[in-house]
């Protein structure tokens, strides 16, 4: 009887790609059956997810390989460096599948209602499925390759989803760009993974990361992993394809495409600590760099998202300067080092992950409700709109005090952790933090004002409550939020400190291929 | 399983959060019920004055989106024009700031600068 | 020096590729030089598995005075080569359908015309 706990990680890649190629063959059957096959697909994903974090929670590092006899054997009989493609799972890795697999579900559960029936609506849904394996496969493998495949699988099905609304044609150039701009930083990733080969003669990020020595060659390879996955992550200056592409896609394809975004931000935090993270040599520039970078992307979020009048490019603009607090957090760990404070700031960063997908991510909900209800996006033909939404406006309410860093909310508990950590690192980078804070609460209070307060408008008199699926998927972020919220300490002992701590021990990581075996 | 989440140099508790703005709403509470009581909903008391003139239909009084925060807007004005101007749209002048953080970085890593 | 040329070459290819996709306003010549971007970096991996002299690397058919493993190229960069050449041929094929859609739909090709999202 095959054991089939111990193949989870394999099984976590195959499920969500078996099911996005059968989805349309159940579409031909009936609607409501390729629906239901999409929900239990995420939902059993979800649920070998949940058992796999457990695992990593009480055990530690967890490998597989691809191939061998037992899926922990990385050296078979006498060969002496790790062979075949190798899955090595620690806390960051399932922090992040942990985000992707909620996120993926949401996003299916909301688009059951909000993308309406039409012809090729299966290619959606397999389109959906393939953007959620490409994001798990990105997660949990430590193989540079493979990384380098998983993410062209996710752009070209991001690019192709972004394109969903037909009718209007600013989604084509949205896709456009996007997949431009993809393509161009996995190309340049490819190259630095070529360079790497090179030296060392192995793919295994623990193999080169145990005998990297940092010549010439390691560090161009360094400057094209840092600038290529900057751009995909949307780091300032190279940020304006964000608000083209969240502000084009129908809005439950733009929370698939943030955790995607949030994908790529991992393979940057997991190439600058654990392939680089030996300490002959000190990353602590690039550090610095990184933090300027966030400060820009969060002043230039922040100021732009205050003068659009498209809906979801506001809120888009926004998400640029929520990036920027996450590295503004990892920078500071980067350049400071693992000591007092470093660390703080490390578990603020990657705690506001988490809180910064939920919260906007709700944002995004919410204005997708206002859309699918009124067919409108420009504010300038909003209004009054909490009469009869009631419900929506509840939830962008909680999701704007999340947002913008009130508290109680969760927003709120990782913003603290992330200002404290940083006014050590410099004075002024705090403060000009909690400025753009206070600014983002004024972006989202406009917003919130303009579009649901006020008198009734004469051409809006006829918009009813949206639908079940997605006020049901609503409510699920808006509880997770509060719950987040008022047990942050619960959320940081058990999730943020594992992924912390394995990030600021790579020697683990190393450790745990280099030596495993039978 | 501990509520309170320690930051740098201090923590951070929800509860005695909520605890503490219960008691604020209690207060205000207690001070507002000191007031008149004479105060009747919905009858001539609380319609606006316009020394007279007739007041307009609320539909034409919303402000809409766009003009809100007018002030911020022409403050800044200059900022924005420049912004404006540098999130052109066009899909060269995205890849020309890619090109140019991979130079910046490159001057970085190397030790250049 | 003259083992040096291949690097040299793929190297340039991206760089020409590079300057096609910054300075050219046609989309398709934009598309051209993402194609000859991704050929550069496939020509980059291919040789890097070149050995002096080598034979393929097969095990069941070799002319009798190879000593493996010195005198086989290697075939690991030769695997990455066929995965980033079949991806980079999905990649075309999404670009071109949606330039399709977007000549369709703007009537025209010009990248300075095709900027309805700015600010």
């Amino acid at each position: 009887m095959i054991d089939l706990f111990e193949h989870i990680p394999a099984l976590l890649i195959a499920v969500p790609l078996l099911g996005a190629f059968l989805t349309p063959l159940l579409g031909k059957v009936n609607k409501n059956a390729r629906n239901i096959w999409v929900l239990l697909i995420l939902a059993l994903t979800a649920a070998m997810s949940f058992l796999l974090a457990q695992d990593v929670y009480t055990n530690g590092i967890k490998l597989y390989t691809f191939g061998a006899d037992i899926p922990s054997l990385t050296h078979p009989d006498t060969v002496s460096i790790p062979v075949r493609i190798i899955f090595e799972i620690d806390g960051m890795s399932v922090f992040m599948l942990l985000i992707s697999v909620i996120i993926g579900f949401l996003a299916a559960l909301y688009s059951i209602s909000f993308i309406k029936d039409e012809n090729g609506i299966e290619r959606y849904y397999t389109l959906l499925l393939l953007l959620i394996t490409g994001m798990i496969g990105m997660e949990l493998t430590g193989d540079l390759f493979n990384f380098f495949v998983f993410i062209e699988i996710t752009s070209i099905s991001a690019a192709a989803l972004i394109a969903t609304m037909v009718d209007r044609e600013q989604s084509f150039e949205a896709a456009f760009k996007y997949l431009v701009l993809s393509s161009i930083g996995a190309l340049f990733l490819l190259l630095a993974i070529g360079f790497l080969y090179g030296q060392y003669d192995a793919l295994n990020i623990a193999t080169i990361a145990s005998s990297m020595q940092y010549t010439f060659a390691d560090r161009m390879a360094l400057v094209l992993i840092i600038g290529a996955l900057a751009l995909k992550a949307g780091l300032a200056p190279m940020h304006m394809w964000m608000p083209d592409a969240y502000g084009e896609a129908p809005p439950s394809v733009t929370i698939a495409v943030m955790a995607a975004t949030l994908a790529s931000l991992y393979g940057l935090i997991r190439m600058c600590f654990t392939l680089y993270g030996s300490s002959i040599f000190n990353l602590s520039v690039i550090g610095a760099l990184i933090v300027a970078m966030a400060m820009i992307s969060i002043i230039i979020g922040a100021t732009m998202a205050l003068i659009q009048s498209n809906l979801t490019r506001a809120i888009a603009y926004a998400a640029v300067a929520e990036i920027g607090y996450m590295l503004l957090g990892i920078g500071t760990a980067l350049h400071v080092g693992i000591n007092e404070f470093g660390e703080t700031a490390l578990t603020g960063g990657i705690f506001h992950i988490f809180n910064d997908v939920l919260d906007v991510g709700l944002l995004f909900l919410a204005t997708g409700a206002v859309i699918y209800a009124t067919n409108e996006k420009s504010l300038s033909n909003l209004g009054g709109l909490a009469r009869k939404m009631k419900f929506t406006t509840i939830f962008f309410l909680i999701g704007l005090l999340a947002a913008a860093g009130m508290p109680p909310m969760n927003g709120f508990a990782s913003k603290i952790i992330i200002y404290e950590s940083v006014y050590r690192l410099n004075p002024l980078l705090s403060i000009g933090a909690i400025l753009a804070s206070i600014l983002m609460l004024a972006i989202f209070v406009r917003i919130f004002y303009s579009v649901f307060l006020g008198p009734e408008l004469p051409n809006l008199k006829n918009v009813r409550e949206v639908p079940k699926a997605m006020l049901i998927s609503m409510a699920i972020i808006s509880m997770l939020i509060i719950i987040f919220g008022l047990f942050p300490g619960y959320v940081i002992d058990n999730l943020v400190a594992p992924a912390a701590s394995a990030l600021a021990n790579p020697e683990s990581y190393i450790n745990a291929v280099l030596l495993g075996g039978a | 399983m501990e509520i309170s989440i320690s930051t740098g140099s201090g923590f951070w508790n929800p509860i005695v959060w909520l605890i503490a703005l219960l008691i604020a709403l209690l207060i205000t509470y207690a001070i507002r019920s000191l007031g008149r009581k004479d105060y009747k909903r919905g009858k001539e008391q609380i319609k606006p004055f316009l020394s007279g003139n007739a007041e307009e239909d609320v539909e034409k009084l919303h402000t809409k989106g766009d003009n809100l925060y007018w002030g911020f807007r022409q403050s800044l004005a200059g900022y924005y024009k420049l912004m404006q101007k540098i999130h052109s749209g066009d899909l060269r002048d995205y890849v020309v700031w890619f090109v140019v953080i991979l130079v910046i970085l490159s001057f970085v890593v190397f030790g250049v600068m | 020096m003259i083992y040096n040329i291949p690097f040299i070459a793929a190297i340039s290819l991206v760089l020409i590729g590079l300057y096609t996709l910054i300075f050219k306003r046609n989309l398709i010549k934009m598309i051209i030089g993402i194609t000859i971007m991704e050929s550069g970096v496939n020509l980059f991996l291919i040789t890097l598995g070149y050995r002096k002299e080598s034979v393929a690397p097969i095990f069941t058919a070799l002319p009798s005075s190879t000593t493996i493993p010195d005198k086989m190229s290697l075939p690991v960069p030769q695997a990455l080569t066929l995965t980033s050449i079949v991806i980079g041929v999905a990649v075309l094929a999404l670009m071109l359908a949606i330039a399709v859609q977007i000549y369709r739909r703007y009537g025209t090709l010009n990248v300075d015309k095709i900027r309805r999202l700015r600010g």
